[in-house]
């Protein structure tokens, strides 16, 4: 996929209700402070807005049934489940970001990212659409929108997006009015 | 004041991050919550937490002024208890048990050195189950001085994870991470027990400068860590969004020490009342901190 591109989930796979959205990334090794990524994904209304501060998952706001599930490993690629038969109606989107944590020694940009992608696959594993994210100059880039499941009619689709902050997760709380 | 008494959202469930399998060794084993014996007043929000210390008396235990971090040394108990005063944190080894407080070595730091071999086993511990529901307890927006009135507050998980945790005014840092392994540093550098390194190569608790940080990407790694203030600025703490609160100075007798804990995927922040004249190794002790002994791995020879 190329950013901006999109590709139907429901429509091209009847039945389709479980998806596995996996993310992955490489970072250059440095011996000093590294830039550390972090997943999240943020639900959203059709104004594009979080319903919710809670309506975000990241490694520290698991949300699940039982509650039982916890942070285990961060050195191997993030994924996150979604159930569309149980998105409530009013998620119109599920926006999929990856953030460079903000620590306050040094907490780095995607310049040192490569290879950062997001795929969409069933619980399974057979991956239905990958997004390469293109390896620009992200020397200024704190905050990457790697991509987004949306609505669309009765059925979801998947977008790349590719779309950089500069402002870091401020700039994504200001946007999704949400409390970072 | 209006507490924090939200519950676990289960109607969200339709939106979950996977848990990769991982080798067994990486994950971190988590002990029933009946291990959880002796941490200090965690049922006990309303009122300020009892002292830790009230086994210390204060007029036994003279003053220094800063923290020294000598290198661990054999213990030495009668040059000790007639030693001037230390004039910083002492991160030597402390005295055998039996001998503190009424006849403790002089400082006024945090003693952070290794522990001797007469200290009692601290019996492995492990955080509250995830999904558990502690007690309500106000946010960060709530409290603007952790004291007497306020004693505890709770972050939410947002806050809990993201960014680093900036605890300006203290003196020394003491932490234990999942796996009980435990350190402590004070602003100049000087580290003893064991360092807990993040794979984005930082501390997991350390200073920059005068501020000790916590990295809060890496917050399920971190058990819990204690922070001690000895000069005269009190205790601060500012977290991503630049909300803070600062600790209370306490009086002539005693002092307020951060205790820092994580119950699951949030933080809480107590202020913890401590003689004033406790000595380093005796608050350590008061806490059940026990340094780990840092060893220096070299890579095999070969021929």
């Amino acid at each position: 996929m190329i950013p901006g591109a999109n590709a139907a989930l429901t429509a091209e796979n009847p039945g389709l209700t479980q998806l596995l959205v996996g993310f992955g990334w490489e970072t250059i090794p440095s011996r000093g402070p590294q830039a550390e990524l972090v997943p999240m994904a943020i639900m959203c209304d059709a104004d594009g807005r979080s319903l919710s501060n809670d309506h975000l998952v990241f490694f520290n706001q698991i949300v699940s049934q039982d509650g039982s599930v916890s942070f285990v490993d961060d050195r191997d690629t993030e994924e996150i489940d979604v159930d569309l038969s149980l998105v409530p109606a009013e998620v119109a989107k599920i926006v999929f970001i990856v953030y460079v944590d903000p620590d306050v020694r040094g907490s780095g940009n995607f310049s040192a990212v490569r290879s950062a992608y997001v795929r969409a696959a069933t619980r399974d594993n057979r991956e239905l659409v990958r997004f390469v994210v293109p390896a620009e100059d992200n020397r200024t880039i704190n905050v990457m929108m790697f991509g987004e499941l949306y609505r669309h009619r009765d059925d979801w689709k998947f977008r790349a997006l590719g779309q950089g902050y500069l402002t870091g997760l401020r700039g994504v709380a200001a946007d999704f009015r949400i409390d970072l | 004041m209006a507490l924090n008494t939200s519950p676990t959202r289960t109607d969200v469930g339709y939106l979950r991050r996977r848990v990769k399998p991982v080798a067994a060794a990486a994950v971190p084993v988590e002990q029933p919550a009946s291990a959880l014996p002796t941490e200090p007043r965690q049922t006990e929000p309303s009122r300020p937490s009892p002292s830790p210390s009230s086994s210390m008396s204060s007029s036994s235990v003279p003053s220094s002024s800063g923290l020294s971090l000598s290198p661990s040394a054999p213990p030495a108990p009668a040059p000790a208890r007639s030693a001037a005063p230390s004039a910083g944190l002492s991160l030597s080894s402390p005295t055998p048990a039996g001998n503190e407080p009424a006849t403790a070595p002089v400082s006024t730091g945090l003693s952070l050195g290794h522990s001797s071999p007469a200290a009692p086993a601290v019996p492995p511990r492990a955080s509250a189950p995830e999904g558990s529901l502690p007690f309500p307890a106000p946010g960060i927006d709530e409290v603007r001085e952790l004291g007497d009135d306020d004693p505890v507050l709770r972050l939410n998980a947002r806050e809990s994870a993201i960014g680093s945790l900036i605890v300006t005014g203290a003196a020394s840092a003491v932490w234990e991470d999942d796996e009980l392994v435990t350190g402590a540093g004070t602003p100049d550098g000087s580290t003893t027990g064991s360092p807990v390194t993040t794979p984005g190569n930082r501390p997991l608790v350390g200073f920059d400068d005068s501020d000790a940080l916590v990295s809060l990407r890496h917050v399920r790694r971190l058990r819990r860590a204690l922070f001690v203030s000895r000069g005269t600025e009190p205790l601060g703490v500012q977290i991503f969004d630049g909300a803070t609160v600062t600790v209370s100075p306490g009086d002539e007798k005693r002092m307020f020490v951060l205790y820092l804990l994580r119950i699951g995927g949030v933080i809480e922040l107590r202020a913890e009342p401590v003689d004033r004249s406790a000595s380093d190794e005796s608050i350590l002790k008061q806490f059940s901190f026990v340094l780990t002994p840092f060893l220096v791995t070299r890579a095999s020879r070969s021929r």
